[in-house]
């Protein structure tokens, strides 16, 4: 079987490097009741595709600390209520394109595709932190305090999402689905697992998860070179390894897992390179919730048409023919 | 200015450089008349996704030249009215994209059609039986054999068919047939555009590839796509004492000598970073073209997923207007 991490019968049970912080649940209520209480004004840009039955347009909202973020929004406009999907890109990726997401509106969904701060969309750049940003923003505020790592905004900006799916665009007792790709896909599963109101949750190769294991695996380049450079610049000795470890678990998806309740759907290519599949295979593992884990041997970190048809057939289960 | 290729300047005169054969449309006529000459038969099945009240996913087998089987997927959004068709070439050596991708189709209100090209990454199955090596890509199979055997003689022949197919389904709107593809897919798209001059309307072509073979041997860009060229000469005529006569004979399944014919709007584009098909032959064929056209450029872009380009799709497509649909 190929691969570029563990056998896959050890993959199948590993359960992470690191374990969770014993207040992780309690950290992330909190969190979680501050977002469900930030005012949220929304800021409407219609954009015109000469498309009668199908609307396009750009949300901003502002974040908890203030940045400016943006999403696209597509709905289809002969329905009072849909199923609205949010999908959430990788790093350090923008939303995908208006002709991409159309796919939603084709089968009587709505999409909400949040852009991530600072990274390639549209959304405002983050406020100050502490520690460099010579690698990107991805391990910004390793030495300030957990609510100020660039990796809890970015899960909170995500939570927020979720607020203005619920609130804003009219989709009640409407199906709320959680989906993304690598980065994207970590933030869908905290997402579901913050909010018990997401039926399905698709997730292709995640990231942001079991940062040790990234780290001791010397998978920290590509999307993770932040962490390397912080080591390598910062505390090349690694005396403060523990400290940032234990607050790199706060925002690790693979903690998340055990409070999801949707159904998941996810997938892992056993030749990624970018997120190492016993990272994904942790946030699986941790899972109580019932989960279709697709696993491609020589499949990478890229695009795979197979699971985007079963991601397709995920969503379509249940309706009929009419 | 980034770029893998000549100055934009030159590029934007660059008229290529493979010669053509002289009975080249003659011989494309007696071909798409042998298409024209052929039984249509297909057979539409329910797809693997199941099709709901909105939009319905189907395979359809349809037999083609020289015992051929060409699949396809076929997705038609449920409408009251006839609607138009979206005919979608895929990539080398690929196949079509999955459901999903093909389905944002469905959401401009439009049907998509997708076909596998034979003996590539999808379920078509190609009969073989061409004189010449199998060991290297589809742009030399055949080369050996007579000219009309060639394995994309046959191809473009497909695509032909395909637009037979299109006029045949139920349901669609046969004034407002579309092309689209990218790389492989745009320079089937383009020949289909060219041979089905009367049926089309639209062509959106991102980087196509099949064209100017002697370009892409001259850069020694003869590698991924292209390897085939490097193989031939290699193998089978290591001294190049036949290159005039091989890439005259690959004139005959070059796109640049096919789009002449072509009459509708045809959205183009190219990254000038493109280190699969050299930019140069691109724009041979985008200069060719002499109906309204517009070629974007993106200078940071090679051969991957430029989302502008797609989204220029929605409006391209949908705007009925044809000087209005380019703008």
């Amino acid at each position: 079987m190929p691969g570029v991490d563990m056998p896959l019968e050890k993959l199948k049970d590993y359960m992470g490097g690191e374990l969770p912080p014993k207040d992780f649940l309690k950290f992330w209520k909190k969190a979680s009741e501050r977002v469900k209480s930030h005012k949220i004004m929304v800021k409407e840009k219609p954009v015109s595709f000469k498309n009668d039955t199908v609307s396009y347009m750009e949300l901003e909202i502002l974040s908890l600390d203030g940045c400016q973020l943006s999403a696209k929004y597509i709905y289809p406009e002969n329905k009072k209520n849909f199923p609205l999907v949010i999908q959430f890109h990788d790093y350090p990726e923008t939303s995908r394109s208006w002709f991409h997401l159309s796919r939603y509106a084709s089968i009587g969904c709505g999409v909400l595709a949040p852009n991530c701060r600072g990274q390639g969309g549209k959304s405002g750049i983050a406020t100050e932190k502490d520690s460099p940003i010579a690698y990107g923003p991805l391990f910004q505020g390793l030495e300030g305090c957990t609510e100020n790592l660039y990796l809890f905004r970015l899960i909170e900006d995500a939570l927020l999402w979720v607020e203005v799916a619920k609130s804003y665009l009219s989709v009640e007792n409407s199906p709320l689905i959680v989906y993304g790709e690598g980065q994207g896909g970590g933030l869908a599963l905290a997402c579901a697992a913050m909010n018990p109101e997401i039926s399905k949750c698709g997730v292709h190769y995640p990231m942001l998860c079991d940062y040790r294991r990234v780290w001791e695996m010397d998978f920290d380049k590509n999307g993770y070179e932040g962490l390397k450079y912080y080591f390598k610049w910062q505390d090349p000795e690694h005396k403060r390894e523990e400290d940032i470890f234990r607050k790199l678990a706060y925002v690790d998806v693979k903690n998340f897992a055990p409070y999801i309740q949707a159904e998941v759907l996810i997938s892992t290519g056993l030749q990624d390179t970018i997120s190492p599949p016993s990272a994904q295979f942790a946030v699986v593992n941790n899972m109580n919730c019932p989960r279709y884990h697709k696993i491609y041997p020589k499949h990478g970190h890229e695009l795979n048409n197979f699971f985007e048809n079963e991601w397709l057939k995920f969503l379509l289960k249940g309706r009929v023919e009419k | 200015m980034p770029s893998k290729d000549m100055p934009l300047q030159k590029l934007k005169s660059y008229g290529g450089s493979t010669p053509r054969p002289e009975d080249f449309w003659e011989f494309w006529e007696k071909r798409v008349q042998e298409v024209m000459d052929m039984p249509l038969h297909y057979d539409q099945k329910q797809a693997e996704i199941p099709s709901i009240d909105t939009i319905g996913f189907y395979d359809i087998w349809m037999e083609g030249i020289r015992g051929t089987k060409i699949h396809m997927k076929y997705i038609r959004p449920k409408a009251e009215t006839k609607i138009p068709m979206v005919l979608q070439f895929h990539g080398y050596p690929g196949s079509s994209r999955g459901w999903f991708e093909l389905s944002s189709f469905g959401a401009m209100g439009m049907a998509v059609l997708a076909m596998d090209c034979p003996g590539q990454g999808g379920w078509s199955i190609d009969r073989g039986g061409r004189i010449g090596t199998l060991a290297s890509d589809h742009i030399i199979m055949g080369l050996d054999g007579p000219p009309e055997q060639m394995y994309y003689t046959e191809c473009f022949m497909h695509t032909c068919l395909m637009v037979r197919l299109a006029r045949t389904l139920e349901g669609i709107d046969t004034e407002r047939i579309f092309v689209n593809g990218a790389s492989q897919g745009a320079g089937l798209g383009l020949v289909c555009t060219a041979l089905n001059q009367p049926y089309i309307r639209r062509c959106a072509a991102l980087y196509p590839f099949l064209s100017d073979y002697y370009r892409a041997w001259e850069m020694d860009r003869d590698q991924v796509v292209y390897n085939g060229l490097k193989y031939y000469t290699r193998w089978f005529d290591p001294e190049g004492h036949r290159i005039e006569e091989t890439f005259r004979k690959l004139g005959y399944i070059d796109t640049q000598n096919f789009v002449e014919r072509i009459t509708c709007p045809v959205l183009c584009g190219t990254g000038l970073m493109d280190e699969v098909c050299p930019p140069s032959s691109q724009f041979a064929v985008f200069s060719k073209i002499q109906a309204p056209k517009k070629h974007l450029i993106f200078p940071e872009y090679g051969h991957e997923e430029i989302p502008a380009f797609d989204d220029r799709l929605l409006s391209f497509l949908r705007e009925e207007d044809d000087k209005k649909c380019l703008e």
